[in-house]
């Protein structure tokens, strides 16, 4: 169960090198789709409440920039 | 096996979609880049306090039949409304100041049964319905010579049984040419509860097993955001959770296996046990997001996420967006996401814990139970480059306020173990 854990970080980070390296440097007069609306990295408020309820229906939350603790969520 | 499959899928796509070249548009790039320039230089410093108000109305219901309150047997109806406002207030060209305010107006069948084995005249039904309100405030500020940010952030919510505040901050480095960021942000949450047990155990001393009334939650996050190329950005997220003091929930009943399905309410009232769970919690969730502009038709958002706790859950979750132009200022959006998860350690379904070697920590809540679950909806963004409608700023003479965008999110969920859920959240946005 542990080696299952650290092969899945691994994987992750092996994942994580290979896009880094297709990296090219893009001025910013070329940002233009990286620039529209729904490439937006952050997650948008309308789904801010969505998060949450997630958060308390499934017993993992964290890492997509939502609500990872506290609170009740009682029911 | 399916997971295997969906992450050497995910994989492959990563590793395909970052060798895509792109050589179309960029003269046409070059020139609305160089107009959108000149756009921010012939700001006046009055532009750049245009506030702007999200309303959000968010309704969702879910029902199920593996209450926690009921020992993970009975209703898990609730519906829940929550109308809440987004305002951002730029105080300068570096500097504002956000607010989120709100209130969650909920019923739930499942919280009503704390009262489960008083009979009906005697319900006092007070938790069958409750309200919960929240406010949140956060102050950004961009550092002019590095070009770095910083932003603190201080909260409070309220509900009949929980009064929680939390406070945190975050820094963020960016690379000269905007291409990368690096965020480290922090935390700190505080839950107190009124400890609140199932009508039977209130009057038993010893099976009163909670003493601490307060929860803390540290959060210490790491994020870091990569443009690959002119049409893809990724997104790499970390954090570390540490969450110690009640974790359990006072009116959670656990019946050990001493107790069936069937007995009756005069056995079972003499059964229940109040949920015991750890009083530490680590959790490590780390994500990752790649987000590509297909076509000036569709985007193509992906997130992956890996999650480990020390109370022995390990998930996975996975959702993809398509983002679809229909037109200029129309934008549909389906998304489906998948879900799952093993359970935790010390779960037990009802009657499942031995009652004569009982286990130091018990729980009959599914939400930490080995599950699956689905979600998929669309969503609408409605965004004319004029905006919807016009009118007269209440707050500013001789100033015109807007309805600037109109969104509208759905999504069913459905889990694994029976429990499914209807959400939908509308948002009107605002500039004053």
């Amino acid at each position: 169960m542990k080696n299952r854990r650290k092969l899945n970080l691994l994987l992750m980070g092996l994942f994580a090198i290979i896009a880094m390296n297709s990296c090219v440097s893009v001025a910013g007069y070329q940002k233009t789709y990286l620039n529209d609306e729904a490439m937006a990295l952050q997650a948008k408020k309308l789904e801010s409440y969505e998060s949450n309820f997630q958060s308390y229906r499934e017993g993992a939350a964290g890492a997509n920039g939502g609500k990872s603790g506290g609170g009740c969520g009682c029911n | 096996m399916q997971l295997k499959k969906l992450f050497t899928l995910l994989l492959l796509a990563g590793i395909s979609v970052t060798g895509f070249a792109q050589t179309d548009k960029n003269s046409i790039d070059d020139k609305q880049e160089d107009s959108r320039k000149k756009v921010k230089t012939d700001k006046a410093p009055e532009d750049f306090k245009t506030t702007e108000v999200n309303f959000l109305l968010n309704y969702y219901e879910q029902d199920g039949d593996h209450s926690p309150v009921t020992g993970g047997q009975g209703t898990e109806e609730l519906s829940n409304v929550a109308p809440s406002f987004v305002v951002h207030i730029p105080m300068d060209s570096l500097s504002s100041l956000d607010l989120n305010f709100g209130i969650d107006i909920y019923s739930s069948a499942s919280t009503d049964n704390i009262d489960f084995f008083e009979a009906a005249d005697n319900k006092s039904s007070a938790s069958g319905m409750d309200a919960r309100a929240h406010i949140n405030a956060s102050y950004s500020r961009k550092l002019a010579k590095s070009g770095n940010d910083y932003s603190f952030m201080a909260g409070f919510s309220q509900e009949y049984d929980v009064s929680s505040f939390n406070f945190g901050g975050s820094y963020t480095l960016n690379s000269k040419d905007q291409n990368r960021s690096l965020t480290i942000d922090g935390l700190f949450m505080n839950d107190t509860w009124n400890l609140l047990y199932p009508v039977e155990i209130r009057d038993n001393i010893a099976k009163k097993t909670i003493t601490d009334d307060t929860r803390t939650t540290v959060k210490f996050g790491l994020s870091y955001s990569q443009v690959i190329n002119k049409r893809l950005q990724a997104l790499f997220s970390a954090e570390v959770v540490s969450q110690r003091g009640l974790l359990s929930t006072p009116f959670h009943r656990v019946f050990f296996d001493d107790a069936n399905i069937g007995d009756s309410n005069a056995i079972l009232r003499n059964l229940s046990h109040v949920e015991r769970l750890d009083d530490s919690r680590i959790k490590i969730p780390v994500s990752m997001r790649f987000n590509y502009y297909l076509s000036d038709f569709i985007r193509v958002k992906t997130f992956y996420r890996f999650y480990t706790d020390s109370w022995g859950i390990s998930a996975h979750t996975a959702s993809l967006e398509l983002p679809m132009m229909v037109s200029p200022s129309f934008i549909v959006s389906p998304f489906v996401r998948y879900h799952t998860q093993t359970a935790a350690d010390d779960f037990y379904d009802f009657g499942q814990a031995s009652a004569s070697n009982t286990p130091e920590f018990y729980t009959s809540d599914y939400d930490l139970s080995d599950l699956n679950s689905v979600k998929i909806g669309v969503g609408l963004q409605y965004s004319p480059v004029m905006g919807v409608s016009n009118f007269k700023s209440p707050f500013r003479k001789n100033k015109t306020a807007q309805l600037k965008s109109i969104g509208l999110r759905t999504a069913y969920y459905d889990r694994s173990d029976g429990l499914n859920a209807w959400m939908v959240s509308l948002d009107f946005g605002f500039t004053f």
